[in-house]
């Protein structure tokens, strides 16, 4: 046993670490001994969930109160509340935590309140994460100088249409930002402008049950490595100065199925927005693409070429047998691709084409390919696998994936055949490795 | 600006020279005020940190040294490096650790070490076992206090 060398730190150093504790556990800490008795109310912060309490939050109420009479001497540092119900009270301790200099604000309330006033003109706030709770127009100028991370989910964007604009607009040190749209209460920001000149990270999800045209989004921000894109409900999709974008996640129809106009030739708005789309993207590093945008890109690639990713290095890319056709034309497009991440799901009717043509990256990049979520006797997948042994020159990892294993001895058996069978096929790079699992 | 004063020397409690570049050593807010107020050469003295200590802490600070010029400490390769940084530490080090960036007043790491501390002791046991605190209280005593905010007690 060491000896206890916790009890060489002062007590703010200790009050430091129970800071990094949900309160639950802090409050926990004073029974260890004498010394903790009275620790926990020192903490600069609150991190609290309803259900910590007894009958859905009985007691809550009062402890924050108590807490938050007895800790006033110390700046605030967190505050984290999940609290489901809407209660004047917590648009009390929420102003109460930013007049005490609260640096990381993580609030999630029951539809209804709006932020204090206070808020938009914190000198302090760090991070902020916000669920359901409502924002509005202060009437001032929002002045966030010290916010870098914002995170608005299922936000209540009450009558003012620029709200996210003008909030964006307010924090000069902004580098992460998540937007999260999923209820359709009041929210009536029909267009969603994110421009910045610090932004370094986005991440967009905007999904709805309803489809509606109305939407639409404007990213500008020249500094943005990484955008998550998972945005299926705006029609319009503006991109500019994404003059940094390493990495893209892109999960969106743009708009294009189920009940949206469908693409056909004379949807020129519609073809012109999506190669804007991918124009402006087209400078990324490594991009994970999902099915669903992949199949829009095909019917797409009938009517409009699609850029070239001269940077693209990594495709992580969902595929289902329907779109083994446009595999090698979208490949086409990744002329230094190094390294490719298939996940494979089968479609329920089987693919007759036949994959042949040979893109650039094949016989030039390409080192290592993985094909995820294979099924045993399931041809198309086999001759997946078959046509990147074939024709890729410069391999040097394939890796197959199986999803099934083998349940009986036949099936083992075929299982046999089909890792001996894939083992021996015809491989184009000779010093290329196989994995099977 | 010459080669020489881009760096300063570091010495170490057990008078361990460490040289690094300025810009890294400028992260704790003592080593800048000493820069700023003695200007003692470009060899600063540190008093309360062993080499062992002092030779982690550069680690960190070189490693955030050049993400921060970004003003960005939330990227994820970074954050996954601060994990890797503290996993393996064991209890004393961190300790150490914790009263260095208290001492020198590196805000980020003085964070991350109490976060460390933080998830090692999820629970009152964990507390008394990796902490080593020795329970002074009567039963009679605990139970009181447990009463007090019983809400927190009774899982």
């Amino acid at each position: 046993m060491g000896c206890d060398r916790i009890s060489e730190l002062p007590d703010i150093l200790l009050t430091q670490i129970l800071l990094n504790l949900p309160t639950k556990d802090s409050v926990k800490t004073s029974v260890l001994s004498k010394r903790w008795e009275f620790l926990w109310l020192s903490v600069p912060g609150l991190d609290l969930k309803v259900k910590d309490f007894p009958s859905r939050g009985k007691g809550l109420e009062s402890f924050i109160d108590k807490f938050l009479n007895l800790n006033q001497e110390s700046r605030m540092q967190k505050f984290k509340i999940e609290y489901k119900k809407f209660e004047d009270e917590q648009l009390v301790w929420i102003a109460t935590a930013i007049d005490r200099g609260v640096q990381h604000l993580d609030v999630e309330t029951g539809i209804g309140p709006d932020m204090p006033h206070n808020f938009y003109k914190s000198n302090t706030l760090v991070s902020l994460k916000l669920v359901t709770i409502g924002i509005v127009d202060p009437g001032f100028v929002v002045s966030l100088p010290c916010l870098k991370i914002m995170h608005f989910e299922d936000i209540v964007y009450d009558d003012e249409p620029l709200i996210i604009e003008k909030l964006i607009s307010g924090c000069p040190v902004l580098v992460d930002l998540t937007v999260i749209r999923r209820t359709e209460l009041s929210d009536v920001l029909r267009f969603l402008r994110v421009r910045s000149q610090t932004l370094k990270r986005f991440r967009l999800t905007f999904k709805y049950l309803l489809f509606s045209k109305e939407y639409s989004v404007e990213i500008d921000a020249p500094r943005l490595e990484y955008l998550s894109f998972k945005d299926n409900q705006s029609d319009l999709i503006v991109i500019k100065n994404l003059n940094s974008l390493s990495m893209i996640d892109i999960d969106t129809e743009f708009v294009v199925n189920f009940g949206g106009s469908p693409l056909e030739p004379e949807d020129l708005r519609k073809r012109d927005t999506i190669r804007d789309f991918l124009t402006g993207i087209s400078i990324v590093r490594h991009m994970i693409i999902s099915q669903p945008t992949l199949e829009v890109l095909y019917v797409y690639s009938k009517l409009g070429p699609i850029p070239k990713f001269p940077n693209l290095y990594r495709l992580d890319a969902a595929l289902s047998s329907s779109l083994l056709q446009f595999l090698p034309a979208f490949l086409e497009c990744c002329p230094n691709l190094k390294n490719l991440i298939l996940d494979f799901a089968v479609s329920a009717q089987p693919e007759q084409s036949e994959l042949s043509y040979v893109p650039q990256c094949l016989s030039l990049t390409l080192e290592s390919v993985e094909i995820k979520q294979l099924i045993m006797r399931e041809e198309t997948g086999i001759k997946l696998v078959n046509y990147f042994l074939k024709n890729s020159a410069v391999l040097k990892k394939f890796t197959v994936r199986f999803t099934d294993s083998p349940m009986t001895i036949q099936e083992l058996d075929i299982c046999k055949d089909i890792y001996k069978s894939i083992l021996t096929f015809t491989k184009r790079s000779r010093s290329c490795q196989v994995f099977v699992y | 600006m010459s080669k020489s004063e881009k760096k300063i020397v570091l010495k170490s409690l057990d008078n361990e020279a460490f040289e690094v570049e300025k810009a890294v050593a400028l992260q704790s807010q003592t080593i800048w005020v000493m820069c700023e107020d003695k200007c003692v050469g470009n060899e600063i003295p540190l008093e309360n940190v062993t080499g062992q200590i002092l030779a982690k802490v550069i680690d960190y600070c070189k490693k955030h040294a050049v993400v921060d010029g970004d003003g960005d400490e939330s990227s994820e390769e970074l954050k996954n490096w601060d994990t890797e940084f503290t996993k393996n530490m064991d209890q004393s080090t961190l300790f150490n650790m914790i009263l260095a960036a208290n001492y020198l007043n590196i805000k980020s790491l003085l964070n991350l070490t109490c976060q460390a501390v933080a998830d090692k002791t999820k629970t009152i046991d964990e507390f008394h076992t990796f902490l080593n605190i020795e329970n002074n209280f009567t039963p009679e005593e605990e139970a009181q206090i447990c009463q007090e905010n019983l809400w927190a007690f009774d899982d």
